[in-house]
């Protein structure tokens, strides 16, 4: 919506003289968005008229012409190269000394060796551009009416000058997609008075009846119909003021009907159409709903195929206009109507929206429609309208309307108080402010002692209850003006929730691990789970599709944050960062069953991935690449700080390489599989290193973690500590070897490490080098070597029997 | 005869000392004349040769001679220490302009960081967090928070959808719906509902997935000032003291009255810079008093109690936090941006 500021003084008395911008902001924090201050004709200066009294061939140069100009009291030279100026025309001259938009200056020069007083300016100078001019005024120079005064300044006789604001009104604001409806809020806004126009309209003896027949077929898409006749029509253009006042707002001038309908429309806010009277079989016209495939073809010559959920206005043979939207082409008014149905209704906003959606249609009366408008005021706008056409002599006016009007709405009115509604809004504003700011707003104030009544004004369909009312209260008396307070409520605690404060102990630990946190989108394709080696069959297959998925690359919900990490590594690996080290905490949705009858389940995963080096190659470190120990660690690290201890089994998650796969359970349920990619996987991402990967099940987590620490007492009593070193055969796992020790440690065995494995020199063929350090210690008292000689020796044979390994 | 000598050792001692540059030279001084075998213990050992009337006498000429050149010797002994030690840390000085040993730790997502301050926030003002789920029900999504069916917001190209009824989630405030419900009619709460929003936009300024904040605050007479106290709190808390907060009138289906909020541009201060687009403002979050026709649609009823809502944009927030001017960034990953959170 655009509203010219002179325009805007037919309604109200706009300060002219206040700094424009100043007033948008006034609006603009009061719900009614000024996006922008237009200032129309603000650069040009001593751009005066003038009319043409000869024009003479320049004699060197073949494309000029020499015009000799009468400026009302001079008369001025002036070389033009425009090929469309004739003698006796009045056009815009910028004389010596001139501005125009853009900083240009125009001074007195010599063109090919003759004096040239200036230059003739086109429409496009005054700042319009091709969408809004009519045919003959978008090349050349701008002609100006034949009437046009002599020397006077051409940008505020063509009524240029202006300011226009543009909005950007709220959806429940459809009241103010009118001069009249703004003018209002500048009322409100400024304490003036809004002017509703004077409407009157002079009918001609020629009465309506029996000449033009209303039917309504569906009430509830068509909740109003009026129809005017015009006769004698006479088309042709509209006068300047109009013209201009249609630019201002956007809108190109067509023909004096179709720009009466226009302005209405913008003036008062309900559209309005026109229709060939002799075009209209019977003169019938019936709101109906189309029939399924019927077709017609619009305004814009194109056919268009409706349905049976959109409305059309039709005579009894064919469809007219797709109501609300756009005019058929078979009933346009032409330059040879002469006589006009006009139309002004009452459409059903949502049915409007939904149409223009299925035909990709809109216009500014679909715009209107679709907010929901006030039946109430088609008769006005429709009388409106006739009166500017038979004014400006466009036509006669039949006596008579024709007005459908089958469920007249009531009256809403809404109870408050002033206590009320300063409870509400922490205000103390007094009631009999509130009744003057209600009141410039035009609702209607019923007063029984303390008791209120609002009597809403039908154009506020968006007002139904007191809080609505304090709304309109608060907005104009200004939120600014509202003061800032705390509840009075008692201080509540703030929890954050067990899950939550997991996930943000994980992710504390991960990133103190030297890992980056990703956050990717939701969504996967089922290539990536192919990439990654997922077999059809798996869970992991089964995901959610999008209906109407944002690109063909994210058709599915995820069930694995792997592919998105996968992708953040090969992104990662274009712009050449050598080493990537991410994690991620994020959902995965998997369906109960396909498709969807109820809410997918939702579980936290936690997943990692490990690439390139773990420490770059800077001194006094030196490179150290990732291997599946770091990923190893980073998943033990996050068991460890949620105080959980599992099982460690080969697993066969199938992104993995089989021999470097493992997974942490308890209970049989699986915590979290980890690994290094499969090498096919690899050659499939096109990868040139080894990358580990993680990713962990929150909800099978989630029943053992426990965030307390596992506290012991620090021991008053030494240690005693012997290292064993083994020769085991290479099959050998560790975790065998260990879980023997502890089995035969003894009460006082508090820890085993591993603190070396060799395999090489001085270790046989077939055979590798553990060492293990052992730290036996007793709460009663210091051990002695006896204690300790009796476990070793158990453990020293145990494995030799059971492993071959042989103490060094 | 005697003190001749012993003045000749002095001296001696003397000329010795003054040549001696080591520990070692003054070690071997103190032996040469102090020593067992030294030259002025010899004296001590003649002294035996002497008269009884003179032993006495020489005696303490001895004894003050030796305290006289230990005196010298251990003088001289801590000059040379000190000589020593400077030439030692000086021979040891090391480039200190050689790179540290710094430890490797990774960096949480700028989203999640500021995700966190966020909640803080307003976990400090006794708000709870609540997390719903991403795929959500028409019915929390759009119905319980007064988006009939025919809203403008509820067009197809405005949501992603799974079947006709379930949906991604457009805001996070189905939450509120469930909160209400979650409670027994009327019971006041103060919530925030953090998480992961999804909208079918997809360009330079607009990602289908994003992450969005609401909140919603129920009870006995919370006014519209109430709002507006704790919206400033919290923008003061993110943006700083001294940032400016203003509330403009809006429209939301669930909220009445409405408010966008701005802020006082955290890049020029309000003086009007490209990111304000020289308004000196900044679009922050919208809210406004709960409608009472959400109330109504969950449960509760608004004669008897009042609230406010909030919803906010987290990408936005950290933009403006950090200075970072591109969204698509915070979905790249690229470890060149997550390095330097």
């Amino acid at each position: 919506m655009k509203s010219s500021l002179t325009w805007m003084q037919e309604y109200v008395d706009v300060d002219m003289n206040q700094d424009p911008q100043a007033f948008a902001d006034k609006l603009t924090m009061a719900g009614i968005p000024v996006e922008q201050v237009e200032y129309w004709g603000r650069d040009i200066k001593k751009v005066m008229t003038g009319k043409i009294l000869q024009i003479d061939r320049h004699p060197d140069a073949d494309k000029l012409v020499v015009c000799q100009v009468d400026m009302g009291d001079e008369q001025l030279q002036i070389v033009t190269a425009a090929t469309n100026v004739r003698v006796g025309q009045i056009v815009p001259v910028a004389v010596h000394g001139a501005h125009l938009p853009g900083g240009t200056k125009i001074k007195r020069s010599k063109l090919r060796g003759v004096l040239s007083n200036g230059m003739f300016c086109s429409a496009h100078e005054f700042g319009f551009d091709d969408s809004l001019l009519l045919p003959e005024e978008k090349e050349g120079i701008w002609i100006l009416p034949a009437d046009t005064p002599l020397g006077v300044d051409a940008a505020e006789y063509m009524q240029v000058r202006d300011v226009v604001y543009e909005y950007e009104l709220t959806a429940n604001r459809a009241d103010c997609f009118s001069m009249v409806g703004l003018s209002r809020e500048f009322a409100a806004l400024s304490g003036k008075e809004a002017r509703y126009p004077e409407i009157s309209v002079k009918e001609c003896d020629t009465a309506i009846d029996g000449k033009v027949k209303v039917s309504i077929d569906d009430e509830e898409l068509c909740s109003r119909y009026t129809a005017r006749l015009l006769l004698n029509v006479k088309i042709g253009n509209s006068p300047l003021w109009m013209q201009q006042r249609l630019r201002k707002y956007g809108v190109r001038p067509i023909n004096n009907v179709v720009d009466a309908t226009n302005y209405t429309m913008i003036e008062l806010g309900i559209p309005l159409h026109a229709y060939d009277y002799d075009k209209v079989a019977d003169h019938h016209l019936i709101a109906r709903r189309a029939k399924d495939g019927e077709g017609m073809k619009t305004l814009d010559d194109t056919d268009r195929t409706l349905t049976d959920n959109m409305l059309v206005i039709a005579d009894p043979e064919k469809a007219c206009c797709i109501a609300g939207i756009m005019g058929g082409l078979d009933s346009e008014v032409t330059k040879d109507t002469t006589s006009v149905i006009l139309e002004c209704a009452s459409f059903k906003g949502s049915n409007i929206r939904h149409t223009g959606r299925m035909l990709g249609l809109r216009s500014e009366a679909s715009g209107r429609f679709e907010r929901g408008l006030d039946s109430d005021s088609c008769i006005n706008s429709i009388n409106r309208c006739a009166q500017l056409l038979q004014e400006m002599g466009a036509c006669d006016v039949a006596k008579g309307i024709v007005d459908v009007y089958p469920n007249k709405p009531s009256v809403r009115r809404i109870a408050f108080s002033a206590d009320k509604i300063n409870a509400f809004l922490g205000t103390d504003i007094p009631e009999a402010d509130m009744i003057d700011l209600l009141e410039r707003l035009q609702f209607g104030i019923e007063k029984d002692g303390e008791a209120l009544t609002a009597v809403v004004p039908s154009y506020r369909g968006d007002c139904t209850e007191m809080s609505d009312i304090a709304e309109e209260v608060a907005r104009i008396y200004g939120y600014e003006n509202i003061p800032s307070t705390r509840p009075a409520a008692p201080i509540s605690k703030g929890e954050t929730g067990f899950r939550h404060e997991v996930n943000e102990r994980i992710s504390t630990i991960l990133s103190r691990a030297g890992l980056n946190e990703t956050v990717t989108f939701s969504f996967m394709h089922p290539d990536q789970l192919q990439k990654l080696l997922f077999a059809e069959s798996d869970p992991v297959c089964k995901a959610v599709p999008i209906l109407n998925p944002i690109t063909e690359d994210f058709p599915l919900m995820r069930t694995t944050l792997i592919p998105t990490l996968m992708d953040v590594l090969v992104r990662n690996q274009a712009v050449k960062n050598a080493s990537v080290g991410i994690y991620e905490i994020a959902p995965v949705y998997r369906p109960k069953q396909l498709p969807l009858t109820e809410l997918p389940e939702q579980e936290d995963c936690v997943a990692g991935l490990l690439y390139g080096q773990r420490t770059d190659n800077s001194w006094p470190g030196k490179a150290e690449n990732y291997d599946f120990y770091d990923v190893k660690g980073m998943v033990e690290a996050v068991l460890e700080g949620l105080g959980i201890q599992a099982d460690l089994e080969v697993s066969d998650f199938a992104p993995l390489h089989p021999g470097k796969a493992a997974r942490f359970v308890k209970d049989g349920k699986v915590l979290c599989d980890f690994g290094e990619l499969h090498p096919k996987a690899m050659d499939n991402y096109d990868v040139a290193g080894p990358v580990y990967l993680f990713e962990m099940h929150m909800d099978a987590v989630m029943p053992y973690v426990s965030l307390l620490p596992d506290y012991h007492k620090v021991a008053k009593f030494p240690a005693s500590s012997r290292d064993l070193a083994f020769l085991a055969p290479v099959g050998t796992a560790n975790a065998d070897i260990v879980r023997v020790i502890k089995e035969d440690g003894g009460d006082y065995l508090e820890a085993v490490r591993l603190f070396d494995m060799y395999t090489g020199k001085q270790v046989p063929e077939g055979y590798k080098s553990l060492a293990y350090a052992l730290v036996f210690r007793s709460e009663e008292g210091t051990l002695t070597d006896a204690d300790i000689t009796e476990p070793v020796n158990a453990i020293v044979k145990d494995l030799e029997e059971k492993f071959g390994c042989q103490l060094r | 005869m005697i003190s001749e000598k012993i003045e000749a050792i002095k001296t001696a001692v003397m000329e010795e000392l003054a040549k001696s540059e080591h520990l070692q030279d003054i070690q071997d001084i103190r032996v040469k004349f102090l020593g067992k075998k030294g030259e002025l213990t010899a004296i001590m050992k003649e002294m035996k040769n002497l008269s009884k009337e003179d032993r006495p006498k020489v005696g303490q000429l001895v004894n003050t001679a030796r305290s006289a050149i230990e005196e010298q010797l251990n003088a001289k002994l801590e000059e040379v220490k000190a000589k020593e030690l400077a030439a030692k840390l000086e021979s040891e000085k090391i480039d200190i302009t050689l790179p540290g040993r710094k430890p490797v730790t990774g960096h949480e997502h700028p989203l999640h960081q500021t995700l966190r301050l966020m909640e803080d926030s307003f976990l400090r003002m006794g708000f709870s967090i609540v997390e719903g789920t991403d795929i959500e029900s028409d019915y929390y999504n759009f119905q319980c928070l007064n988006l009939p069916e025919d809203h403008p917001a509820r067009d197809m190209q405005d949501s992603m959808y799974i079947t006709d009824n379930i949906l991604l989630r457009t805001h996070t405030s189905g939450m509120q719906a469930r909160t209400l419900q979650s409670h027994k009619p009327n019971e006041p709460f103060k919530i925030i509902a953090p998480g992961k929003v999804y909208r079918c936009d997809y360009d330079a300024t607009h990602s289908p997935v994003f992450h969005q904040m609401e909140g919603m605050i129920i009870d006995k007479n919370i006014r519209f000032s109430d709002l507006k106290g704790m919206l400033e709190d919290f923008l003061r808390d993110i943006f700083g003291e001294d940032t400016k907060v203003r509330f403009r009138a809006s429209y939301f289906p669930f909220t009445e009255p409405s408010a966008e909020v701005d802020i006082s541009c955290v890049m020029c201060g309000g003086e009007g810079c490209r990111v304000c687009s020289h308004t000196g403002w900044l679009e922050i979050l919208g809210c406004g008093m709960v409608n009472p026709n959400v109330l109504r649609l969950n449960g509760y009823d608004p004669d008897v109690v009042t609230g406010f809502a909030f919803g906010m944009g987290v990408e936005r927030i950290a933009m403006l936090k950090y200075g970072i001017d591109d969204l698509r960034l915070f979905y790249e990953n690229d470890m060149r941006f997550l390095n330097q959170f």
